[in-house]
């Protein structure tokens, strides 16, 4: 058998692609159907957010946070504005705390919202999609009576937030969860014990313990292999500490475990804005700052559970109005890093499946 | 994670059992789908069904009129000019009666607009807000770029 | 009047003409019906399907063309086809590639011509139809092949040799759990073996054997699960990327054609072919094949797709063992009654 020759054939997944979510360029060296090797070439979105920051005033740099994770814009907001918080030093209203909840978990809800359909879809079930884009809808109509946006809010502020959330808004957040946990039945019913579905995604992509943590991915990836880690917890913000919820975790580190804990994150997410309408008191809904807005000189770095991960923003003032640097830490693209460990000896087409189940947004990777 | 999923992960589960509640689950999802075939769908049919939008809804730009002067209430301040992340916003403006301006141009250019509401967040007088037009899509360059006549309010709106 | 007058010309007809002058003249007709039926199921086939997706998926199908529903989708689409641009690649090694649909679509409308509409409404019933059926329809494997290597198309190859591995395997489960009727029907012939389930269908007799054909008849038209080939979310990009126009329709139009034969064999096999109150045979024949393409189209709206190592280990470890125990079983029990 020494005498036939093989070779690995370099394979790319190229930047135009039904299932690479976006703009990713996948290298895979491939040897019959298991891939070998595997090198994500990102860099295709980059719009350099980061630069742009130091030419824009603190407030004009929001809107461009929104564009990172876009399909779950608040949480970035959220982020950007807790890191020049600390440099501000200026209290939150108790209500804006609990708005800024209850929009950081309903762009949670979009977010995987999104990656279940895609996920599924990626699988060949098209029908998971469109439904959960329905539940989308729903969502994304009860933010458009907060804010007035549907995609890229520009909403949480310096002190607070933009608007005051409206009884209408209130209204439209309850008649929507009223439904929503069946929903989440109805799309478990349809994939999670599905044979076809469980053969697609047990046992495939496993990322062990120590891999997750020494490629520091975090957030559903990093909770699917088994460490129970979320920053809503360990290092909590806004008025986390006061809601009750459970933090899922996988056992094996294979996609049937991140999407179990997914799934799981929803129902939560559902409880925590729940109590959050349950408990919204009354009072301002931003505090007041100045016009121009000098921070402090000096460094901070804040970081939040996003519903990709840890997304931090690492800011540098200079006593000016623009930043001086603007970093953020994305966790898609960490998360991205740890795709080849997990797709060696896999079939070229499970690659779909791992890639769906890291649930990556480009605009993240590459800023 | 709860024991549940031990269970649909089929680990404590004998081999008859196994097939037995997959064929179930298999039979599960298609009654889901055969329940939405025969309910309604969601779409709506635009054009000829439209959405209500919510009041503070981010769409076109427009200049508000003052009730009782019936004049633009926009005093040339260009704080809105300065707001804008990328400078859309061209204002210029001669000197009028007394100590006010007379706006010349106001210009806004949606080709590049992110509609972030920030200049409307700028206004001290509520002179420039973002109405509920959503449907700008334009056949030429030149026709984005919305200039003081177009973003006047008209007389209709007011009550 | 004329009703009788015509019922007389038919009963005299095969008196009057020579023998194969009346065979011939037969033949056509029946050529001409099913052409004229297999494009009107097409159209309706694909209107339905891309209907019942749209309501599953809680949206609409289409809505603007023809006014009502959409009706004129189809025929819209198949207009489009007809008049594009006929692109032939510069590299392909032109007879295969030219000859490629053909051999699909003719082999898989060929078989159209054995299966028992009703009583009367056979071309012409073979005494070995369903050998004729698989027979016929197992060429159209080649025809799949030639388009694959014809397309001079690294990928395309790849995809081909993807469905052709596909329908030759699960050709064995598909053909042992036909074996089970052909025993109780002692007959090959399939008007033989319709009018054989005049007292009791057999899927009754046959349960396993009827999951099993349906299982296998699905993998056999390419349809979800079982659609690898046709994925677009798959890295292989199938073997008729390189085709457009009159040409990718003829493989359309025999991907539907090909799912119409399969649930028709199904209907005569399994389900009692004509047989039903009331209704003309005809009418109950349709009604029946019905159900099977509305199953194949509810299963693509709810379920993902099998990896192709899946699919092939789900046929020889699963469905075979499970063909040989039917027929097992079903030897067993005929031997003791």
């Amino acid at each position: 058998m020494s005498g036939i020759k093989t070779e690995t054939l370099f394979l790319n997944m190229g930047p135009q692609h039904p299932s690479t979510h976006g703009v990713l360029r996948l290298g895979l060296t491939i040897e019959g159907e298991r891939v070998v090797n595997l090198f994500a070439d990102v860099g295709f979105l980059h719009r350099g957010i980061e630069k742009l920051a130091e030419s824009r005033t603190y407030l004009q740099f929001i809107p461009l946070t929104d564009r990172l994770d876009y399909l779950a814009a608040m949480a970035n907001n959220l982020a950007f504005v807790l890191a020049v918080e600390e440099l501000l030093e200026v209290e939150i209203p108790r209500r804006a705390d609990y708005i800024r909840v209850i929009v950081a978990e309903l762009s949670r809800l979009t977010s995987h919202l999104v990656w279940l359909g895609t996920f599924a879809n990626d699988l060949g079930a098209s029908t998971p999609l469109l439904y959960c884009f329905r539940e989308r809808e729903d969502i994304l109509d009860a933010i458009e009576i907060l804010c007035g946006a549907r995609m890229t809010f520009n909403y949480v502020r310096f002190g607070g937030v933009a608007r005051d959330a409206t009884p209408a808004f209130v209204e439209k957040c309850r008649k929507f969860l009223k439904t929503f946990d069946k929903r989440v039945d109805e799309y478990e019913e349809i994939l999670t014990e599905n044979a076809i579905f469980l053969s697609r995604t047990k046992g495939i992509g496993i990322l062990s313990a120590e891999d997750a943590r020494s490629f520091a991915v975090s957030g559903p990836m990093l909770r699917g292999s088994g460490i129970k880690w979320d920053l809503r917890k360990e290092a909590p913000y806004c008025v986390y500490p006061e809601m009750d919820f459970i933090i899922p975790t996988g056992t094996v580190g294979d996609v049937w475990d991140r999407y179990m804990v997914r799934v799981i994150e929803m129902r939560q997410s559902a409880r925590i804005i729940r109590q959050a309408l349950d408990g919204l008191p009354e009072g301002d809904s931003k505090a007041k700052l100045p016009r121009v807005l000098k921070p402090a000189v000096g460094e901070s770095y804040v970081r939040t559970e996003a519903p990709k991960g840890e997304l931090g923003f690492y800011v540098v003032s200079d006593g000016t109005t623009n930043p001086c640097r603007v970093k953020i830490r994305s966790p898609s693209f960490m998360n991205l890093a740890a795709l080849a460990t997990m797709s060696r000896g896999a079939l070229v087409a499970d690659i779909v499946a791992i890639l769906g189940s890291v649930d990556i947004v480009l605009g993240e990777v590459d800023r | 994670m709860e024991e549940k999923t031990a269970v649909e992960r089929g680990e404590s589960l004998g081999p008859v059992d196994l097939v037995v509640s997959r064929i179930r689950a298999l039979m599960e999802g298609l009654k889901v789908t055969l329940r939405y075939l025969f309910s309604k769908s969601i779409t709506m049919k635009y054009p000829y069904e439209r959405r209500t939008l919510p009041p503070g809804y981010r769409g076109l730009h427009v200049l508000r009129l003052d009730i009782e002067t019936r004049k633009m209430k926009c005093i040339g301040c260009t704080l809105c000019a300065r707001a804008c992340p990328d400078h859309l916003i061209t204002i210029e403006t001669s000197p009028g009666e007394g100590k006010k301006k007379n706006v010349d141009v106001f210009d806004i250019d949606i080709s590049r607009c992110m509609f972030c509401n920030l200049c409307v967040e700028a206004c001290p007088h509520g002179a420039i807000e973002l109405s509920s037009k959503y449907e700008l899509a334009t056949e030429t360059r030149e026709g984005l770029i919305y200039h003081k006549e177009d973003l006047l309010e008209t007389l209709e709106g007011l009550v | 009047m004329i009703v009788e007058l015509l019922k007389l010309i038919w009963i005299l007809l095969p008196q009057l003409l020579p023998h194969p002058v009346y065979e011939l003249g037969r033949m056509g007709v029946a050529f001409v019906a099913i052409m004229v039926f297999i494009t009107v199921m097409v159209l309706f086939m694909v209107w339905f399907e891309r209907k019942v997706i749209g309501h599953i998926q809680v949206r609409i199908g289409p809505l603007h063309t023809g006014r009502w529903h959409g009706w004129a989708q189809t025929i819209a689409d198949a207009l489009k086809l007809f008049l594009k641009e006929d692109i032939i690649p510069r590299a392909v090694d032109r007879p295969v590639y030219v000859l490629a649909p053909l051999v699909v679509f003719v082999t898989t409308v060929v078989v159209y011509l054995v299966i028992p509409f009703s009583k009367n409404l056979v071309g012409r019933d073979i005494n070995m139809g369903i050998l004729f059926v698989f027979a016929v329809s197992s060429i159209a494997t080649i025809g799949i092949f030639m388009g694959g290597w014809g397309s001079n198309n690294k990928y395309s190859l790849l995809g081909a040799m993807r469905v052709a591995a596909q329908i030759v395997s699960y050709e064995v489960p598909l053909l042992l759990s036909v074996l089970g009727v052909f025993m109780l029907a002692q007959t090959l012939s399939l008007k033989g073996i319709v009018e054989a389930q005049h007292n009791v269908w057999y899927i009754f007799l046959q349960p396993l054997g009827f999951v099993i054909y349906v299982i296998a008849g699905i993998a056999e038209v390419n349809r979800l699960p079982f659609d690898i080939p046709e994925a677009e979310s798959e890295l292989v990009a199938g073997f008729h990327t390189e085709y457009s126009g009159l040409r990718f329709a003829f493989f359309f139009l025999a991907e539907y054609a090909n799912m119409f034969v399969m649930a028709a064999m199904a209907t005569v096999l399994f389900l009692g072919g004509w047989h039903g109150p009331y209704l003309p045979g005809f009418v109950w024949f349709i009604l029946k094949a019905f159900f099977f393409m509305f199953l194949m189209v509810w299963l693509r709206g709810t379920y993902p797709r099998l990896r192709v190592d899946q699919m092939m280990s789900f046929c020889w470890k699963v469905l075979l063992p499970l063909a040989f125990l039917n027929l097992l079983v079903t030897g067993l029990v005929m031997s003791f009654i």
